[in-house]
C-alpha cells in the first residue's frame, strides 16, 4: 500500500480537519423534536462500501447543568455494548464496534450540541448484519458500572488529547459562552472531575429520555439496498417513541461589544479564535456568508508573516475559518496560529480586518473569492461516503433538497459587493474572543 | 465511493509496467500515460500527475532536488503573472507534492466544472517547466518546512533513519525531504531545471484523474500514449538486518523488513495484510494490545509496495516504546505460523474493508492508480474495480501469510532514535 502520506495526515488530524472542512464539519443539526424519523437514500449500485449515518437528537442539549459529559459517556457505552456475533462458525461476545469491524466495517460515534451522530460504513454484503447488530445495541444496551468505567476512561483520553490542541480549546471556550441556556455548550467530552459523578444510574436515564425515534434522521448512501433499508427500518424501530421534552433555546445575549476569555495551557504559541454569528444554511444570507469567509481567509493568509509556500498544509492548519451553518446557533469562527510569528500584529490585523470589512469601499471583482468559497463548499469531506452522508442528513434535517450543495454553490457566484458589506454589517459587530496561551508566559507577553 | 466507470485510455507508457485495459486509444506519441475513474456523482475531480524520478536526483548526490523541482514549477508565475499553486486555489482547489524516493507526484483537486483548465496547467507548467531564481527561493523555504517536520514528527523521523538502513544503495537510502537544513543550499536553478526537464517530460508522466472525470475526458485523451520513460530507480536492499542508535530531535523505535516487489503481487497483498492486521493505529493487533496494557506509546505500520523489493515500516514513539516493540516482535513472530480460522477469517475481512475506506475519495483513489502505475503495476492498484488487488486479497488464507511472513519477516531491521540534549545524546 501506499499510504505514506495518508498516514502523516492522520497525525495532524486534529486541527488539520478544522483546516480541510471549513464549512461546517464541527456541528450539528436543529432536527425538530416532533418530526418523525426521515430516512434520505442516495443509493450506487456500483460503490464499493454502504454508509449510513443517524442523527439522534441525544447530544449535550439534552444534558442538565450538572451532567457535563453524560451524552458522550451514554454513546460511548453504547457503541461499546456486548452483542452477539458469529465469526467464521464461531460465536462470540463482542462491544458492538468490533462486532461491526469483524465482518468488515466501522462504527463511529460523535457527540455534538445538539444531536449524536453514529456512522456504519462496511462492505456491502456486510450492512444488514451490521444494522442488525446496532438494533441489538440500542434494544438492550449494557450500561453496567463496569461498561461505565470503560467507557468513562475511554472519554478521558481523549479529553486529555485536546488539552494540546489549542484550536479545540479556543472553539471549546467559545461553545461554552456562546450557547448560554443549555447544555449544547458543554464540553464534549466533559471533564474527568464530571465524568467521576455520574453513574449507570445516569446513563440508563439519559440513554431512556434521550435515544427517542422522532426527529432522527438516517442517511443512507452507497451500495444501500433492500435488505439494507429493512434492517435500517428495524434500528429506528428500537428506538423508544416520541422524544424527550423540547429543549428550548435563544439567541446569546451579549452585555459587552466584545468578550475575550482566556485559557492557558502546555502549548507551544498563543492561539486565538474569533466568533461572529452567522445566517443558517436556508438564510438568503448563507452564500455572502460563504464569500465573507473566503475573503477573511485568503486576506488574512496574505497578510500573515509566513512566506507564501507551495504546500498549503501548514497555512491551512493555522490560518482559517470555520462556518458552522447546521445547527441552531450559526457561527463564524476565525483562528489564527499566533506562533506564524509576530502574534499581535496578526491578531490586530485579523479584528481590524473584520471589523472594517462592512465599510471598507469594494472595488472590483468579487469572483476571486467566490470561486474559492463555491470550491471550498464543493470540496468539503474530500467526496467521502461518510461526507456524502452527512450532507444528505444536514440538508433533510433542514429541509433543504438533496442538490442544495450545488444551488448554494451557484448561488455563490452570483453575490455582490453591496451584498457581502450588508451581510458583513450585520453578522461581524459584535465577537467573542478566545486567547489560548502557554502556559506559564504572563499574558502581557503574547 | 462510486465507482461506476473505469476509464483507461492506454497506459503502456513506463518501461517493465504490466498494463491491462485498453482502452479508446489515442494514436499519438510521446505523450503521458492517462488513467481515469469517473465517478460523476462526487462533483470534484482529483488530477495527479506521477513522475519516475529520484527525490535525491540521478546522480544520488542532490538530497531534496525532486522536491524542489516540482515546488518551483508550481510557483513559478505564467505570462498572466500567477503561478499554478494559485490558479488551483483560485478555483477554489487544493495543490500539493508528494515526493518519494523513487517517484514524485503532484495533485490538484477542484471543482469538476473547473478540471479541465486545472489538468491544462498541470500540464503546461509541469511539461514545459521553468523554475526561476524567486521561484527555487520559495520551493527552499516549503522544503525547510518538510525538514522542520521530519525531524519532529516522530513518525516521519524513524521512517527517514529506518529506510537508510534498510537500502544499502539507491534513492530509498537517502530520503526523499534532507535531514540536514544545510543541504538545502545545494542545487542551482540550473541544477534544478535540468532535473525538471528530464523527469516531467510528458512521457515520463502518469495522469491518474479520479472523481467526475465527465469534462476532462477528451482534454485528457488528446495526447496518450508513446514509450520513452524511465526505467524504475529500484534500491538495493542491505546485506543483512543491523540494529542502530541514531542521534535525533525525537525518540523512537523503528523496526523493519525488506518486503517483495510488487510484481509479486500475492506477496505484497499478504505483506498489506499483516502491517494492517498488526500496525494500523486504533484497529491493528499490536495498538489494541499496547492499549489494553495501559502502555503509553504509538505503533504505526505499513508495507510500502515499490517497484523494487518494498519494505514494511513499522514505527513506534512513546514513553513505552521500548514494551511496545517488544509486542510488535512477538506478533510478527506469531504470524510464521498459520493463523486459525476463527481469527483470520475476521481479519481479512477487516482488511478488505480497510482497502476500500483508505481508497474511497477521488484524491486517494488518484493517488492508488498514479502511485501503482508509476511503480509498474497499475492493474493492481487497491481499490480499483476490477483489478487484481481484490480478487488476491479475497483469496488470502493463513497458509499463504504465513509462509510470506516466514520468508520476509525474519530478524528486523532495527533503528532507535534518541532525542539529543545539551551536552551530547541522553
Amino acid at each position: 500500500m501506499i499510504a505514506v502520506r495518508f498516514r502523516v495526515l492522520r497525525l495532524l488530524a486534529g486541527v488539520a480537519l478544522a483546516a480541510s472542512l471549513p464549512l461546517g464539519a464541527m456541528a450539528a443539526p436543529p432536527a425538530s423534536d416532533l418530526a418523525p424519523p426521515v430516512i434520505t437514500v442516495h443509493a450506487d449500485p456500483a460503490a464499493s462500501l454502504t454508509g449510513v449515518e443517524f442523527f439522534i437528537p441525544a447530544g449535550r442539549d439534552r444534558q442538565r447543568l450538572r451532567e457535563d459529559g453524560l451524552a458522550a459517556l451514554t454513546a460511548a457505552a453504547l457503541v461499546r455494548t456486548p452483542v452477539t456475533v458469529t465469526v467464521a462458525g464461531e460465536t462470540q461476545r463482542l462491544p458492538l464496534d468490533e462486532a461491526i469491524a469483524a465482518h468488515g466495517g466501522s462504527l463511529e460515534e460523535t457527540v455534538e450540541g445538539e444531536r449524536v451522530r453514529l456512522y456504519v460504513e462496511t462492505l456491502p454484503r456486510a450492512m444488514p448484519q451490521a444494522l442488525d447488530l446496532l438494533h441489538d445495541a440500542l434494544a438492550n444496551p449494557d450500561f453496567s458500572p463496569a461498561a461505565i468505567a470503560r467507557a468513562r476512561a475511554v472519554l478521558e483520553r481523549r479529553f486529555e488529547r485536546d488539552q494540546s490542541d489549542a484550536l479545540r480549546i479556543g472553539t471549546q471556550m467559545l461553545d461554552r459562552a456562546w450557547v448560554q441556556d443549555s447544555g449544547a455548550g458543554m464540553l464534549p467530552y466533559g471533564t474527568p472531575a464530571s465524568l467521576a459523578w455520574l453513574d449507570a444510574a445516569d446513563v440508563r436515564s439519559f440513554f431512556e429520555r434521550s435515544y427517542r425515534r422522532a426527529g432522527t434522521i438516517a442517511s443512507a448512501v452507497g451500495a444501500f439496498d433492500d435488505a439494507d433499508r429493512a434492517a435500517l427500518q428495524q434500528v429506528l424501530d428500537a428506538l423508544r417513541p416520541g422524544s424527550a421534552a423540547p429543549v428550548r433555546f435563544s439567541a446569546p445575549t451579549l452585555t459587552a461589544r466584545s468578550r475575550q476569555l482566556i485559557a492557558y495551557r502546555a502549548i507551544g504559541a498563543p492561539w486565538m479564535v474569533v466568533r461572529y454569528a452567522a445566517p443558517s444554511l436556508r438564510d438568503p444570507d448563507a452564500p455572502a456568508m460563504f464569500v465573507l469567509a473566503a475573503l477573511l481567509q485568503e486576506s488574512l493568509r496574505r497578510a500573515s508573516p509566513l512566506p507564501a509556500t507551495v504546500s498549503t498544509a501548514i497555512v491551512d492548519r493555522a490560518i482559517g475559518t470555520i462556518y458552522t451553518f447546521d445547527d441552531r446557533h450559526p457561527s463564524l469562527d476565525l483562528f489564527v496560529d499566533g506562533g506564524l510569528g509576530e502574534p499581535e500584529r496578526l491578531f490586530e490585523t485579523t479584528l481590524t480586518l473584520a471589523s472594517v470589512l462592512d465599510r471598507l469601499s469594494l472595488t472590483g471583482s468579487l469572483d476571486g473569492f467566490e470561486r474559492i468559497a463555491a470550491g471550498d463548499l464543493l470540496l468539503a469531506g474530500d467526496g467521502s461516503l461518510q461526507s456524502q452522508a452527512w450532507w444528505y442528513a444536514v440538508l433533510a434535517s433542514q429541509g433543504l433538497p438533496a442538490d442544495e450543495r450545488q444551488i448554494l454553490a451557484a448561488r455563490i457566484r452570483t453575490v455582490t459587493p453591496v451584498e457581502l458589506q450588508r451581510v458583513a454589517r450585520r453578522y461581524l459587530a459584535r465577537p467573542i474572543l478566545a486567547l489560548v496561551l502557554p502556559r506559564n508566559v504572563p499574558a502581557a507577553q503574547n | 465511493m462510486t465507482r461506476a466507470v473505469v476509464t483507461v485510455f492506454r497506459i503502456a507508457v513506463i518501461a517493465g509496467a504490466a498494463f491491462f485495459f485498453a482502452h479508446p486509444v489515442s494514436a499519438a506519441t510521446n505523450g503521458p500515460a492517462v488513467i481515469m475513474q469517473s465517478d460523476p456523482a462526487s462533483g470534484i475531480t482529483a488530477i495527479d500527475l506521477w513522475f519516475r524520478a529520484p527525490g535525491d536526483g540521478y546522480t544520488g548526490d542532490q538530497p531534496g532536488i525532486a522536491r524542489l523541482a516540482a515546488v518551483a514549477v508550481a510557483a513559478t508565475p505564467d505570462r498572466h503573472g500567477s503561478s499554478l499553486a494559485e490558479r488551483i486555489r483560485g478555483m477554489g482547489g487544493r495543490f500539493s507534492v508528494s515526493v518519494y524516493p523513487d517517484i514524485t507526484g503532484v495533485q490538484a483537486v477542484v471543482p469538476a466544472d473547473d478540471a479541465a483548465q486545472a489538468l491544462a496547467a498541470l500540464r503546461a507548467a509541469y511539461f514545459s517547466p521553468v523554475i526561476t531564481s524567486a521561484t527555487l527561493r520559495a520551493a527552499r523555504r516549503d522544503l525547510a518546512i518538510g525538514v522542520v517536520e521530519q525531524r519532529l514528527v516522530p513518525e516521519l523521523a524513524i521512517r527517514a533513519a529506518l529506510t537508510s538502513l534498510l537500502y544499502a544503495s539507491g534513492p530509498a537510502h537517502d530520503p526523499p525531504i534532507p535531514g540536514d537544513p544545510s543541504l538545502l543550499t545545494g542545487p542551482s536553478v540550473a541544477d534544478v531545471t535540468a532535473f525538471a526537464k528530464r523527469a516531467f517530460r510528458p512521457e515520463n508522466t502518469v495522469i491518474a484523474m479520479a472523481g467526475d472525470v465527465t469534462a476532462t475526458a477528451t482534454t485528457a485523451a488528446g495526447r496518450i500514449a508513446g514509450d520513452g520513460g524511465d526505467a524504475p530507480f529500484d534500491s538495493t536492499p542491505a546485506a543483512a538486518p543491523v540494529t542502530r542508535t541514531v542521534a535525533a530531535s525525537v525518540n523512537g523505535i523503528g523496526l523493519g523488513w525488506i518486503g517483495p516487489p510488487i510484481a509479486d503481487e500475492k506477496a505484497a497483498t499478504a505483506m498489506d495484510f499483516i502491517a494492517d492486521t498488526l500496525f494500523r493505529p486504533e484497529t491493528g493487533v499490536v495498538a489494541k494490545t499496547v492499549r489494553r496494557m495501559g502502555l503509553d506509546a504509538e505503533v504505526d505500520g505499513q508495507f510500502v509496495t515499490t517497484h523494487g523489493p518494498g519494505a514494511l515500516l513499522v514505527t513506534i514513539s512513546g514513553p513505552d516504546a521500548e514494551k511496545a516493540a517488544a509486542i510488535a516482535t512477538k506478533e510478527i513472530a506469531a504470524l510464521r505460523a498459520p493463523m486459525d480460522a476463527a481469527r483470520f477469517a475476521p481479519a481479512r475481512a477487516i482488511f478488505i474493508y480497510h482497502v476500500h475506506a483508505d481508497a474511497q475519495t477521488p484524491p486517494e483513489m488518484a493517488d492508488d492508480l498514479g502511485w501503482y502505475a508509476a511503480e509498474g503495476a497499475a492493474a493492481y492498484a487497491p481499490g480499483l474495480p476490477g483489478g487484481s488487488y481484490d480478487r488476491i486479497a479475497e483469496a488470502l488464507d493463513p497458509a499463504t501469510v504465513a509462509s510470506v511472513a516466514a520468508r520476509y519477516l525474519g530478524t528486523p531491521f532495527v533503528v532507535h532514535l534518541v532525542a539529543e540534549r545539551k551536552g551530547g545524546v541522553s
